[in-house]
């Protein structure tokens, strides 16, 4: 399998786990009362979760192989 | 400070600021040094995807759903991780094939369909009126509130305003004037905007430094940082069920995963998104970068909504001032004059990047995909003839960019109050969405068909219309709002808003739901009922396998036509000008190693495509076929012809197959024959053998029988004692002729197959008595003791009766004649056993050494040793016996040890066994 | 002294017939019946004349 390919299925895989996180029931999971850095639970955890899967993202991209 | 003139004058220096980078990089650009080759600005680029909606609108959406805004930036961003396949064999199709525009892709795909073109270009056009009416909204909207500062007064009680002095209309018109600017002022081949770009990018810095300039300020100027605007949030009885947001919200998660799935389509699909991801990419290497800076610009734009959104509530706590505005009036509350002016100017940016690059590519579209087809259908010949088409091209682009941008007014005017501005947009992003499968599955399935294509579109725009559009013109009673409440005609099941009684759910969601099921339903039921033209095919191919095909050579390879040169170069020039055709076809040549002009160059298959290709990047491909075939003679290709090309590249494999076949085949015969040839040259040599052999055997008593015969005739004195001698002498020897005669006449015969077997139930008993008896004389007078041990009853054995005497007569005078010389014994034993007879004789003699034993069944084989004047035999007898016993499905040998005698034996099948016959 | 032939062979009849007319032209006739008993009987009286059949038993001509 090709370097390319094999960094298109790792996208495909961040991408579906992302789907899962970003979803029912997980993020039911966080909804909750309660902050987290003074900054409630739920948004806290979406721009988190959000900003670890760009890191994610230039990661893959960006590495050689 | 903040009059109306001052903000006119400053959004005039803005707008100037960014032609002016347009201009200056178009320059650029034009003289040959580009500068847009990086990947930063293509990242930048594609956060036009952020407009006044996201400026104003997110804030507005989050003051009353939390993060319900997200869904409009996550979703993009997972989506954007499959870009690095998705995107990446788009750009790829797209460059091969130069496409020019949305339209232009689908139409391309399902073998370069003017009609599909046209629906597209329809569907985009009347799906975007409601985002382009947005913008207009929310520039109009911010310039009304900011010039009563310091009064904080929303637009709808400002009231009404006549036409000429309706600010929406006076921004599409100043925006009309500004794209046409832009974006027309000459064509290119590849509809490459490298100055719009440019700008775009600008704008982008500039409404994220203005978001964040304002974000800041609220969260750090007004408030203590984040946890402080929070927690006075959630002190709020009020406001503090939206920090759990999706709790008890009908359909909250729905909601949610709904507008994730629908703002992945709109990254894709929105015609603007799709100019600068797409036609304006100028390498695929732009990719790597932007896939991960454009996600984090989003998060950038987003981290402070939040914080403004309930800074707001918090500040407007009546509900007096709208959620939208928060952006502008929380700085305009605190007094901020340069700072609200720098949040509008924000909002500019973001409106105006819009609307350039959406009205642009829109009316590219419009122009290649709409109006050029019918054009060339209704009045072909009259455009034929026209020399240059170029002014024709531009001037229809420019009239479709003044039209969409009136229209997008008119849907303002119709309709734009009845909504918050998310909602608005969403209807957009809903009618896009309608390309979703058609282009997804354009790209992964080639069983996908125009038929397919078209019916998938129909369908979901028509329920796009019906559950989206037409209720957004009922809420604003330019439609009866009975029909809402009760559907068209009273008919309860046909409600727009609960189709089929789907209640319930979000309007969008619910639009969503059905024109998915309508669109892929249709698409996939139709493309799988009716199987692909020649075009569709090839193009299906072209398109799926981009990633496996090599260069461009793959289109021209199924086209068979006749042209000439000159007539393709003036087709070329009619449309790009002739400095870009003779440029074009310079560039040909040389590949083909020829200068231009140059009489040399062929008009074949290659050069009709590349001009195709060229003509394409001006006109869309579906119209650049249609002047192609104008001019060209062409032969289409049949399905069949296609596939018999195909066809004929595996039928070569096989038939090679097949030949490997037959020379295995023909090696194997070979082989055989050569096998047999040894088989009868052996037998051959076996032949000469025997023939030599018997004709000795012959010549040996013919000479006895001769010399005795011309003794006796020679000399009549001879005594008579010798004379009885001589005649006894020539008597045995002609007997031994004769007998010798008859066993090669009955070998002969039964190995031929040819002697006659008379079969019946054989006593062997009575043979061997028989037997005995018959040669009793010669027993006597040899003195040789004969015993015989014969059971009382024996079961018959199926045999020719004179053959067994023969068998037995063998076997006896052999033991007669090898018996020892003075006291010969001679011993017969019968016995029957597991359904045979055995019978054995044995004598006595001088035994037989091992090197014989295995000899003497052969033919002629004689036992030598010490011979007196004993009847010679043949050779013959025990090879004939014991064929004959084997015959009927016994088995005879011999066991003899040297100086102990020889025993005889056979065996014969009574009929309950079969011995196994010995070959 | 009459001239002595060997004769070498292991068919009877021909021996017979050769032996009676050699014996009648006046010759001495010794028999051998194989390649060996030839051999032995050239030993014991040496012939002046072998006749020599090359097909026998045991020892061939």
């Amino acid at each position: 399998m090709t370097n390319f390919e094999t960094k298109g299925q790792h996208f495909v895989a961040l991408c579906m786990f992302g789907m899962l996180l970003f979803n029912y029931p997980i993020l039911a999971l966080f909804n909750v009362p309660g902050t987290l850095f003074g900054v409630p639970v739920l948004y806290a955890y979406v721009f988190i979760v959000w900003g670890a899967l760009i890191a994610s993202m230039a990661y893959l991209a960006e590495s050689r192989g | 400070m903040l009059h109306s003139t001052t903000i006119i004058l400053i959004s005039f220096a803005y707008l100037g600021l960014l032609f002016a980078i347009a201009y200056y990089v178009d320059q650029r650009a034009d003289a040959g040094r580009p500068v847009i080759a990086s990947p930063y600005i293509y990242s930048l680029s594609l956060a036009v995807y952020a407009t006044a909606w996201t400026f104003y609108g997110s804030v507005g959406r989050a003051a009353s759903d939390g993060v319900g805004f997200l869904p409009i930036y996550i979703g993009p961003t997972l989506m954007i991780a499959l870009w690095w396949v998705v995107l990446r064999k788009i750009l790829r199709i797209s460059k091969r094939n130069r496409i020019t525009s949305l339209a232009d892709f689908v139409a391309s795909r399902y073998g370069k369909s003017a009609l599909l073109g046209g629906l597209v270009t329809v569907i985009a056009v009347v799906g975007i009126l409601p985002y382009i009416s947005l913008q207009l909204k929310a520039v109009s909207s911010s310039f009304t509130i900011l010039v009563q500062y310091p009064e904080i007064v929303m637009p709808a009680e400002v009231g009404a305003a006549p036409i000429r002095e309706d600010t929406a209309l006076w921004v599409a018109l100043i925006l009309a004037a500004f794209t046409i600017a832009f974006g027309t002022r000459h064509l290119d081949a590849a509809e490459h905007h490298q100055g719009m770009v440019a700008a775009i990018a600008f704008e982008s810095v500039v409404k994220l430094l203005a978001f964040l300039a304002v974000g800041m300020f609220v969260t750090f100027g007004v408030y203590n940082g984040f946890s402080d605007v929070f927690a006075r949030a959630a002190a709020e009885p009020a406001l503090r069920v939206m920090l759990t947001p999706l709790e008890g919200v009908a359909g909250g998660y729905s909601n949610w995963v709904w507008l994730t799935i629908l703002s992945m389509m709109a990254i894709m699909f929105l015609p603007r998104q799709f100019q600068v991801a797409v036609i304006e990419n100028v390498d695929e290497k732009h990719l790597n970068k932007a896939i991960w800076l454009f996600p984090l610009y989003m998060l950038a734009i987003n981290v402070f909504v939040l914080p403004i959104a309930f800074g707001g509530l918090l500040r407007f706590p009546d509900g007096s001032v709208d959620a939208d505005t928060f952006v502008l009036t929380l700085p305009m509350a605190e007094k901020q004059e340069l700072l609200a002016l720098l949040v509008f100017i924000g909002g500019l940016s973001a409106a105006t990047g819009m609307v350039i690059v959406e009205t642009i590519a829109l009316s590219t579209m419009v122009c290649n995909d709409l109006v050029m087809p019918v054009l060339l259908r209704l009045r072909r010949l009259r455009l034929n003839e026209r020399p240059d088409l170029t002014g024709l091209l531009l001037g229809i682009r420019r009239g479709a960019i003044v039209l969409i941008l009136l229209l997008g007014y008119l849907y303002f005017k119709l309709a734009g109050e009845a909504y918050a501005l998310v909602s608005i947009g969403l209807i957009s992003f809903a009618a896009v969405a309608q390309f979703g499968p058609a282009i997804l599955g354009g790209i992964f399935w080639k069983g996908g068909t125009r038929a397919g294509a078209l019916c998938g579109l129909l369908a979901g725009f028509a329920v796009w219309l019906y559950t989206l559009f037409i209720p957004a013109l009922a809420r604003s009673e330019w439609l009866p709002i009975g029909l809402l409440e009760h559907g068209p005609f009273g008919i309860e099941l046909l409600r727009p808003l609960q189709l089929f009684g789907l209640a319930g759910l979000d309007q969008i969601n619910h639009a969503m739901i059905w024109s998915m099921i309508a669109n892929v339903g249709a698409y996939v039921v139709v493309s799988l009922a009716a199987s692909p033209s020649a075009d569709e095919h090839r193009q299906a191919s072209l398109f799926v396998d981009v990633f496996r095909l090599s260069g461009e050579a793959g289109g021209a390879r199924f086209w068979r036509g006749t042209a000439t040169v000159p007539e393709l170069y003036n087709l070329l020039a009619r449309f790009l000008g002739s400095a870009a055709a003779d440029s074009a076809f310079a560039e040909y040549a040389s590949a083909k190693g020829l200068p231009w002009p140059d009489q040399r160059l062929v008009a074949d298959a290659d050069l009709v495509h590349y001009v195709e290709v060229q003509l394409a990047g001006a006109i869309g491909s579906a119209s650049a076929r249609v002047m192609v075939g104008s001019v060209v003679k062409e032969e289409a290709l049949t399905i069949d012809e296609v596939r018999e090309i195909l066809d004929e590249a595996s039928q070569v494999v096989v038939y090679s197959h097949r030949l490997e076949q037959k020379s295995h085949e023909l090696e194997a015969a070979t082989a055989e024959l050569r096998e047999a040839n040894e088989r009868l040259k052996e037998l051959d040599r076996l032949k000469d053998e025997f023939v030599s052999t018997v004709t000795h055997e012959l010549r040996t008593p013919l000479t006895s029988i001769r010399a005795f015969t011309e003794i006796l005739l020679d000399d009549p004195e001879v005594e008579l004692g010798q004379r009885r001698n001589f005649l006894g002498i020539i008597t045995k020897e002609t007997e031994r002729l004769t007998r010798l005669i008859n066993q090669v006449l009955d070998l002969a015969k039964i190995e031929s197959g040819k002697a006659e077997w008379v079969d019946s139930a054989v006593d062997m008993k009575e043979v061997i008595s028989d037997t005995l008896a018959a040669m009793d004389q010669l027993f006597k007078e040899r003195s040789i003791t004969v015993e015989a041990l014969l059971p009382e009853n024996v079961s018959p054995v199926t045999a020719d009766l004179d053959r067994m005497i023969q068998v037995m007569l063998n076997l006896l005078s052999n033991a007669a004649k090898f018996c020892d010389a003075i006291n010969g014994r001679v011993e017969i034993v019968l016995s029957e056993r597991d359904g045979c007879l055995r019978v054995d004789v044995r004598d006595n003699g001088r035994g037989i050494s091992p090197k014989d034993q295995s000899e003497i069944f052969s033919k002629f084989h004689q036992v030598g040793g010490v011979l007196t004047d004993k009847p010679r035999g043949s050779g013959l007898g025990l090879h004939i016996s014991r064929q004959i016993v084997e015959h009927f499905g016994g088995k005879m040998w011999v066991e003899s040890d040297l100086g102990r005698g020889a025993c005889f034996s056979f065996l014969l099948p009574t009929g309950a066994a079969t011995v196994e016959r010995v070959t | 002294m009459s001239k002595r032939i060997l004769i070498a062979d292991d068919e009877p009849s021909i021996v017979a017939a050769l032996e009676y007319l050699l014996q009648q032209g006046g010759y001495e006739v010794l028999i051998a019946r194989n390649g060996d008993e030839a051999l032995g009987l050239i030993e014991q009286r040496i012939p002046d004349l072998v006749l020599l059949d090359v097909m026998m038993p045991r020892k061939s001509g």
